[in-house]
């Protein structure tokens, strides 16, 4: 895996984040970068829920979907995520890349393997403790409701686990028949957590595939 | 204890200085003003820097997310994102997760984390976050007493982890393994001269004090040889009564007290033949001299990790670095040979034990092994096999015709012959071997224990087992002979050596017990009766609280009186007819 390219722009929402109560030291990290097509996306600016004119879009070609992000962010591909999971995203402040962000945003992958979205969440939730096969991604899960999200049915939810980084905003919605795309964020610094918010809410909208 | 509460008294000290200051600190600082004890040690390796990524209060150790008075501790300066935790206490393991392979910088991966719990005094349990896979499992198994500074496992990135490092916390116990995080501090000397109220704060490089409890004994015909931390004291055998080696607790006066030296390391394993002593630290070195001389630094090491001699003196024999993260766990000696036990990874193979002759003298690399995992060698001159293990290795003892070798988690000793050579020298059935079966040619058996015992000794025709068993309020030194074949091959009664199963006519493998009263952190025990016929002892020491170590010097009277309090019916070892004196220690 090569390391991720990073936007040479910091943009207009980097330069809105006035604290960054996390600054880690760098480490290795498990930072990888998009190994698929990534273009400039010319857009309008951004009141409304669209990416901006300067926002660029992800393409996974392997998983047939696209999704915008903003500038001074990275996109990146993480792998195949928890026990089950297909594969892991995450879009993050460049400035964060090698440490522990204050928040970001995140998108995974999963096979379809309930009748219903309300039964995956259901099946997916318990302990940490369980055994890998279990295929549990969190403990706890508040605030289910039902809405709609790049298009089509969807259930937003916030779930929680022991040592996570922090309530974890989520949407699900199914990509086909047989997949679950599971989009979060999170901020676990107060200053931080609206600019994220928008942000996150701008990517989703974007999403197609 | 002593120790404890001087250093608390530096504590309060700084928290009535910081008060007048606290006005000026940032308000996520009054976490650390208002953090009274419990006191813990930092948990790695003794002298090492391990940075704060985020301290109490910080980023996402919030209240709301129970980790308010977290640390997150990545590697050293440079080095590497894995490296192995310590206990900051002694305590209980309550919790073992360490199947999860998963783990990276993203909320998805929130309930992969691979962790381990230690129950402390006072209802505190200590969780140790973020760890590698199969790093835990081969060290520890559920409700096995740990001391202060034992290995617990190895750090990584597993769960929500944005860079390899170790998650923090003492908790109050709440049924789980993760709970709301109380205030605590530590006691290092770094962090108490360093830190208000013994608190580090995120960017600090706070260096640990942690250091075992345990107190190794080795002895042979002439001298007595005692290491605690990183303290090395030689003693001859002792004169009769209490200070019988030393008039003062430091060990370093009196006719008795021979030498001392302070090395840079922490003294990990120690082991005595008649001609020389070796000893092991948890560098991964192990150091062989002769008997050496008098006074501080009686060996005359050239530096304090055993490198070498001062100009003009030969004492120093020699050094052999082994790859290992964990030190050097057991050694033993005979005349001929040198067992080296050491961990040298997770899954597969945990733990080894090298066989070499006792190598040679003047040289580092003195058993000329080419590779630090004591594979192989230059020539065969030197070394002569290993063994690998699915567990850590612990105490072992060696006499002119068996091997007991202790195996963590299995809590059990295994028993072969010694006459084996190369891979698997053992001759064991399985691979890395837990010791339950081998060939019938070579292999006797295993004993198990409620916990492995912390040290064992041997001579031709005895075996003496130090036991301490937290949840049965043991601490003993069992004695036995060789002991047969099979399972429970010294038929036990239990797992704690109490006696010998009933049996017409009797086994008469298990000869006798000594049951100590003091508390159940590392004790070491030594018998010089392989070296000598005329002043044949065995040497018992054990933790007294209170930063006291004593050691209590018996004939070798088991041999006789069998049975139970066989030294002494005093379990402080104060008098008693096979007791021929006692001598504590505060090192």
């Amino acid at each position: 895996m090569r390391r991720g390219r990073r936007s040479a722009r910091s943009g207009l929402l980097g330069g809105l984040i006035l604290v960054c109560a996390c600054g880690s030291p760098p480490s290795s990290g498990v930072v990888t970068s998009a190994s698929s097509v990534r273009t400039d996306t010319p857009s309008p600016p951004a009141a409304s829920p669209s990416p901006t004119g300067s926002w660029q879009t992800y393409t996974d070609p392997k998983y047939g979907f696209s999704i915008s992000y903003p500038p001074g962010f990275a996109f990146q591909d993480q792998g195949e995520g928890p026990p089950g999971g297909l594969q892991l995203y995450r879009a993050v402040d460049n400035r964060y890349l090698n440490g522990e962000p204050p928040g970001q945003v995140e998108l995974g992958l999963y096979p379809m393997d309930a009748d219903t979205l309300s039964a995956w969440i259901t099946k997916h939730t318990g302990p940490s403790s369980a055994a890998a096969s279990q295929a549990f991604y969190w403990e706890t899960t508040a605030n289910v409701t039902p809405t709609s999200a790049a298009g089509r049915p969807a259930i937003s939810f916030d779930n929680s686990s022991p040592g996570g980084p922090t309530t974890l905003h989520a949407t699900v919605f199914q990509q086909g028949s047989s997949r679950v795309v599971l989009f979060d964020w999170w901020s676990a610094d107060q200053s931080y957590l609206e600019t994220i918010r928008l942000l996150a809410q701008q990517m989703l909208a974007s999403f197609q595939g | 204890m002593a120790r404890r509460r001087i250093v608390s008294a530096i504590v309060v000290s700084s928290i009535l200085v910081s008060a007048a200051l606290l006005a000026l600190i940032p308000a996520i600082r009054t976490v650390h003003a208002t953090n009274p004890a419990p006191y813990f040690w930092l948990p790695w390796q003794q002298n090492g820097a391990h940075q704060v990524w985020q301290g109490n209060g910080d980023a996402e150790h919030t209240a709301s997310q129970g980790m308010a008075y977290a640390w997150d501790f990545g590697p050293t300066q440079g080095g590497p994102g894995s490296w192995p935790i310590r206990a900051a206490r002694d305590g209980t393991v309550s919790n073992i997760r360490d199947n999860s392979t998963r783990g990276g910088c993203n909320g998805q991966l929130q309930n992969d984390a691979n962790y381990v719990t230690v129950d402390t005094a006072g209802g505190y349990r200590v969780l140790y976050l973020h760890l590698l896979y199969g790093s835990v499992s081969g060290r520890l198994s559920l409700n096995q007493y740990v001391d202060r500074y034992t290995t617990l496992g190895i750090t990584d990135t597993s769960g929500y982890a944005c860079g390899a490092h170790l998650h923090y916390q003492v908790e109050g116990e709440c049924g789980s393994w993760f709970c709301t995080s109380v205030p605590s501090s530590f006691v290092d000397t770094w962090v108490t001269t360093n830190d208000q109220n013994g608190v580090p704060l995120k960017y600090e490089w706070p260096v640990s004090s942690n250091n075992s409890f345990a107190i190794l004994v080795a002895e042979n015909s002439q001298y007595t040889w005692v290491a605690r931390g990183s303290r090395l004291e030689k003693f001859d055998l002792g004169g009769n009564g209490p200070n019988m080696f030393s008039t003062s607790l430091d060990g370093k006066t009196g006719p008795h007290a021979l030498g001392w030296y302070d090395m840079g390391a922490q003294i990990t394993a120690l082991a005595a033949n008649d001609y020389n002593l070796f000893i092991g630290v948890d560098t991964g070195r192990v150091i062989k001299t002769d008997m050496c001389g008098n006074g501080p630094n009686p060996c005359q090491f050239s530096d304090s990790q055993g490198g070498g001699s001062l100009a003009g003196y030969s004492y120093w024999k020699g050094t052999e670095d082994f790859t290992t993260q964990d030190g050097i766990a057991s050694l033993a000696a005979t005349s001929l040979n040198l067992y080296v036990g050491f961990d040298v990874g997770v899954g597969g193979a945990v733990s080894r034990t090298v066989k070499t002759t006792t190598c040679a003298n003047g040289s580092p690399n003195m058993c000329a092994l080419t590779s630090m995992d004591g594979t192989c060698c230059y020539d065969s001159n030197n070394w002569l096999g290993y063994q690998d293990w699915s567990t850590s290795v612990g105490a072992m003892a060696v006499n002119a015709g068996r091997a007991y070798i202790a195996l963590a988690v299995r809590n059990s000793v295994c028993k072969t012959d010694i006459v084996g050579t190369g891979q698997n020298m053992f001759y064991l059935s399985d691979w890395p071997s837990s010791c339950t079966g081998g060939n019938a040619s070579h292999y006797f058996g295993y004993q198990s224990w409620r916990q492995a015992p912390v040290s064992l000794s041997a001579d031709p025709s005895l075996v003496w087992w130090s036991e301490s068993a937290f949840d049965y309020n043991v601490t003993r030194v069992v004695q036995t002979n060789l002991c047969g074949s099979g399972a429970n091959m010294c038929a036990l009664i239990d797992d704690t050596g109490s006696g010998e199963v009933v049996r017409n006519p009797p086994y008469g493998y298990w000869i006798g017990r000594q049951d100590w009263c003091a508390s159940y952190e590392g004790s070491g025990v030594t018998s010089n009766a392989q070296y000598t016929t005329t002043n044949q002892y065995v040497d018992s020491a054990m933790y007294m609280g209170s930063g006291i170590y004593r050691i209590v010097q018996a004939r070798d009277g088991g041999r006789g009186v069998n049975g139970v309090n066989m030294f002494t019916s005093d379990c402080s070892g104060n008098m008693g007819s096979y007791v021929i004196g006692y001598q504590d220690l505060q090192i």
